[in-house]
């Protein structure tokens, strides 16, 4: 035994010192990661970037004979859609209406998830965390179609469940549904009700990795159950907190259409007309129009811009503010 | 494996697709084109198959179109392969335009749903996109094709010299198939069954006699209405409405669970009710007389018929849920304990169960579909002309359009041909004889739709695995002279009870009118602000939100319709009917 152990490390010094193998130009300039990035590439180029040539008819009378560079300019330098859009008679009340919804939708959906993420992690035993986690996570596995369907039967005026309980606490008995002054409200909560459960899943997981010597150091200091929530379990999630809120703010203007489509009736339709919903009118009209490709761009566009100022603005302050910031 | 190999590889497969991505050539052959068909079978188009491609509107849970038997059948007598596009309804406009940016891929066909506007708009600009029917010498690349009607389209001519047999004072065809310049861009969609030209109002008949027997105090009694038939008023309705809602009208021995009317919304139920005020409509709409369209919403017959709805749903005669309702199927939920409803059928709000609670002079028991017949059209004391009906059109300029790059004009005009003759009008509405239905006798007074035993699904699923008319409705004729004639209990009674609109139907914007592409686009601007506002006006006054009562309210929403350009709406249509004068 011995006698092989020496002949095995019985290396000469030239042969201790490892040679290099030339390195190929494959491996040189990356070429392996790059064609494991490359697929992903391609789907950003194709499918994110080529389209934004399209953008260009939000300039343009489109028509699809002509296609997107054939299309005429429009008259205002290019800019008549854009005018055509800010003087409509319900310009501001789609941006209020989708300024209210995405307002609402910000502060319930970003802080809720991190109340109910705080206090879930306290729950001792695992088993029950799982039971309640399961539960919450169910709903948003429900199509926003099958959602919509449930608010309408749970606030029919005759059998509605939730209609018989506002009627004990002294509200009339027609549906909530085409109230407008309730519309903005049933949309937050039932979202609320969808979507908490599965909000929370990134700041449960940003709590599990808290340095439990963090919890302990606090402990030996005195601190109770709850001044450890907010004194080092919160301020461990406020960066990715920031960070989700500022991703929010860059969609404030993008309220999703299909909900608030699908939600809309004749009595609720003067809180339920956003800019989404709208695009969608010009872009679809009732039969025999001619669908306003160009005008619907043009509000897409617009939207976009006013979002990104708001993302860089949101950015910006929260870079003063706090040191977080997306970049 | 060796990198050059990978890279190899990797460009091989990226020239392939570029290749495949390609379209051959293909060249026509005249000769190959049948004008007349054969001998042994005058279907036949081509004498060697051909491919046509067809873009085609589909409901999303129907069968593709290449399995339908319709489909199958006619492409086994012409001879013609067919390749499908069927886009659903959401990406239809999206995926339309897109054909137009690959002239490679460009259909032969665009079947059904082609909006009047796109043929005005490429009509307007001269885009040389879609081919005329009627342009006498007309040529392509193929040579000279003439006019598609007169030389490959006998059936449709004939159909459309004689209006589809209807009277032309009703609706002229021609009139409605041809654009400012004389053209015809696009073959009509024709339907003349009279379940399908309106909405209808139902009324349980059954209630109206319990009531006039049961209740010495009612409307019914002391009006002498012991049938619907006798309903001639608003008044009239109104107050059948309020006996239901204050007598056990069902029989059931309550006398608070009836629910006198209900609708999907406001829109089916206004339709009625605004009838009896001289409009159809609460839309643009053109006068009796032909002198101008009436922005009705904004008139004083409309207030009107906002002051008889809110005093009904005041009085409770209105379903609560009737603005909620988006579907057939929400208010199907309290369908048996109705009094009046505006629907397709009865039976698809009602269900087709026994009636417990009422009997027939045999003794049988009501089925609860049955116990409803149609209301006719009502006058009031403020409109005591001619009856009204809103009539939905016996013909759109939407059936099937050509695009110029198709080298295969003529025998898609043929084909075409073939679709709106008697086979035809049969193959879309019920399939192929004698194998998806039978004639009942030698006369052919009626015939009888098979549906296999074996098939699981109710009798419109069958008739989707035929048809694209299922869902979609779409038909280049619905013909009344086949579909009319169908031996089924339930929908002879349907066509019977809808027959008493047909004398009164009135088209609000008749289709032989077309704008200028620059009036659609500004018809659909304001329109897309303009309707919400309406409608929820409408629910408001009706439901009591805002008092319809008060003048001010009123003066307020006249100011709003007049901010969100109601007036320039009315200016748009009468400067388009100008020109037709």
């Amino acid at each position: 035994m011995t006698n092989i152990k020496e002949k095995e490390f019985n290396f000469s010094k030239e042969e201790l010192i490892r040679k290099p193998k030339p390195r190929s130009l494959w491996s040189k300039w990356g070429l392996t990661l790059f064609l494991m990035a490359l697929p992903t590439i391609i789907y950003i180029f194709v499918f994110h970037y080529m389209p934004l040539e399209g953008l260009i008819i939000s300039f343009k009378d489109y028509n699809a004979i002509q296609g997107i560079w054939g299309s005429p300019w429009t008259s205002m330098n290019g800019f008549k859609y854009f005018y055509t859009f800010v003087t409509s008679p319900n310009f501001w009340t789609l941006v209020k209406n989708t300024l209210v919804l995405s307002i609402l939708s910000i502060i319930f959906n970003s802080t809720l998830p991190i109340i109910y993420a705080l206090f879930l992690n306290e729950v001792k035993y695992k088993w029950a965390k799982k039971t309640v986690q399961i539960i919450m996570y169910a709903p948003y596995f429900i199509s926003t179609v099958v959602l919509v369907g449930i608010l309408f039967i749970l606030f029919r005026a005759d059998t509605g469940v939730l209609t018989k309980m506002l009627v004990s606490l002294g509200f009339d008995s027609t549906s909530a549904m085409t109230n407008p002054k309730a519309f903005a409200s049933i949309y937050v909560i039932s979202g609320l009700w969808q979507g908490l459960g599965w909000w929370s899943i990134v700041y449960m997981g940003s709590l599990a990795n808290v340095d439990p010597n963090l919890h302990d150091a606090a402990k030996i200091d005195g601190a109770g159950r709850f001044r450890r929530i907010f004194a080092v379990n919160f301020p461990s999630i406020v960066p990715l907190a920031i960070i989700m809120l500022i991703m929010s703010i860059g969609n404030i203007l993008n309220v999703g259409f299909e909900k608030v489509y699908l939600m809309y009736t004749a009595g609720n339709s003067v809180s339920s007309e956003i800019i989404s919903t709208y695009v969608y009118r010009v872009s679809f009209p009732t039969y025999g129009g001619i669908p306003q490709y160009s005008y619907a761009t043009a509000i897409g566009l617009f939207n976009s811009v006013i979002n990104i100022i708001i993302l860089v603005s949101a950015n910006f302050i929260s870079k003063k503010v706090s040191d977080n910031s997306l970049w | 494996m060796r990198k050059s190999t990978l890279f190899l590889s990797l460009f091989t497969l990226i020239g392939g697709c570029l290749v495949s991505c390609g379209n051959k050539t293909v060249d026509y052959n005249l000769d190959n084109f049948l004008p007349n068909g054969t001998s042994e079978n005058p279907y036949q188009i081509v004498k060697e198959p051909i491919t046509i491609h067809i873009f085609a509107p589909k409901s999303s849970g129907n069968p593709e179109y290449k399995d339908q038997k319709m489909f199958k059948y006619l492409s086994k007598i012409t001879n013609i392969n067919f390749r499908f596009t069927t886009p659903d309804t959401s990406a239809y406009n999206n995926q339309r335009a897109a054909v137009w940016s690959n002239p490679k891929n460009t259909p032969d066909l665009f079947l059904f749903n082609n909006p009047i506007a796109e043929q005005v708009q490429y009509a307007e600009n001269n885009f040389d996109a879609l081919t005329p029917f009627n342009k006498a010498g007309y040529k392509d690349s193929t040579g000279e094709v003439g006019s598609l009607i007169d030389n490959y389209m006998p059936n449709y001519k004939k159909l459309l010299d004689n209006n589809f047999n209807i009277d032309r004072s009703k609706e002229d065809a021609k009139k409605t198939a041809t654009l400012s310049n004389g053209l015809m861009y696009c073959s009509l969609s024709a339907k003349d069954v009279a379940r399908d030209l309106t909405y209808k109002m139902f009324i349980n008949n059954v209630w109206i006699k319990n009531v006039y027997n049961g209740y010495p105090k009612s409307y019914a009694k002391t009006h002498n209405i012991d049938d619907a038939s006798k309903i001639k008023t608003i008044d009239d309705y109104v107050g059948i409405l309020t006996d239901f809602k204050n007598y056990d009208a069902n029989n059931d021995g309550r006398s608070d669970n009836e629910i006198p009317v209900s609708s999907k919304q406001y829109e089916y139920f206004r339709n009625f009710i605004l009838q009896s005020y001289g409009y159809v409509t609460n839309g643009m709409e053109i006068e009796d007389d032909g002198s101008k369209f009436t922005f009705v919403c904004i008139t004083e017959a409309y207030k009107k018929y906002l002051k008889t709805a809110n005093s009904m749903w005041d009085a409770g005669l209105i379903d609560k849920n009737t603005s909620a309702n988006k579907t057939d199927t929400t208010m199907a939920a309290n369908g048996k304990i109705l009094g009046s409803f505006v629907a397709a059928a009865p039976y698809l709000i009602t269900s087709q169960k026994e009636d417990p609670n009422n009997f027939k002079e045999d003794g049988s028991k009501y089925t609860y579909d049955e116990e409803y017949v149609t209301v006719s059209p009502l006058t009031s004391s403020y409109y005591n002309g001619p009856l009204k009906q809103l009539g939905l059109g016996y013909f759109r300029a939407d059936g099937a359009t050509i695009p110029t790059k198709s080298i295969y004009k003529r025998e898609v005009a043929r084909l075409l041909d073939i679709m709106y003759s008697e086979l035809g009008t049969q193959l879309i509405s019920y399939g192929v004889e004698n194998e998806d239905w039978t004639w009942d006798d030698e006369a052919h007074t009626s015939w009888t739709f098979n549906v296999p035993s074996s098939f699981t699904g109710n009798q419109e699923e069958y008739r989707a695995t035929i048809t694209p008319n299922v869902g979609s409705a779409s038909a280049l004729y619905w013909s009344n002279d086949f579909v009319g004639k169908m031996n089924d209990k339930v929908i002879t009674k349907l066509n019977e009870q809808s027959e008493i609109y047909t004398p009164y139907l009135k088209t609000p914007e008749p289709q032989e009118y077309k704008f200028t592409s620059k009036e659609y686009e500004e018809i659909t601007t304001i329109k897309a602000s303009l309707d919400s506002q309406i409608t929820y006006y409408e629910a408001s006054f009706i439901e009591g939100n805002i008092d319809i009562n008060n003048d001010s309210n009123w003066n307020s929403y006249l100011s709003t319709i007049k901010k969100f350009h109601g007036n320039k709406l009315e200016d748009i249509y009468n400067t388009m009917l100008q020109r037709y004068k």
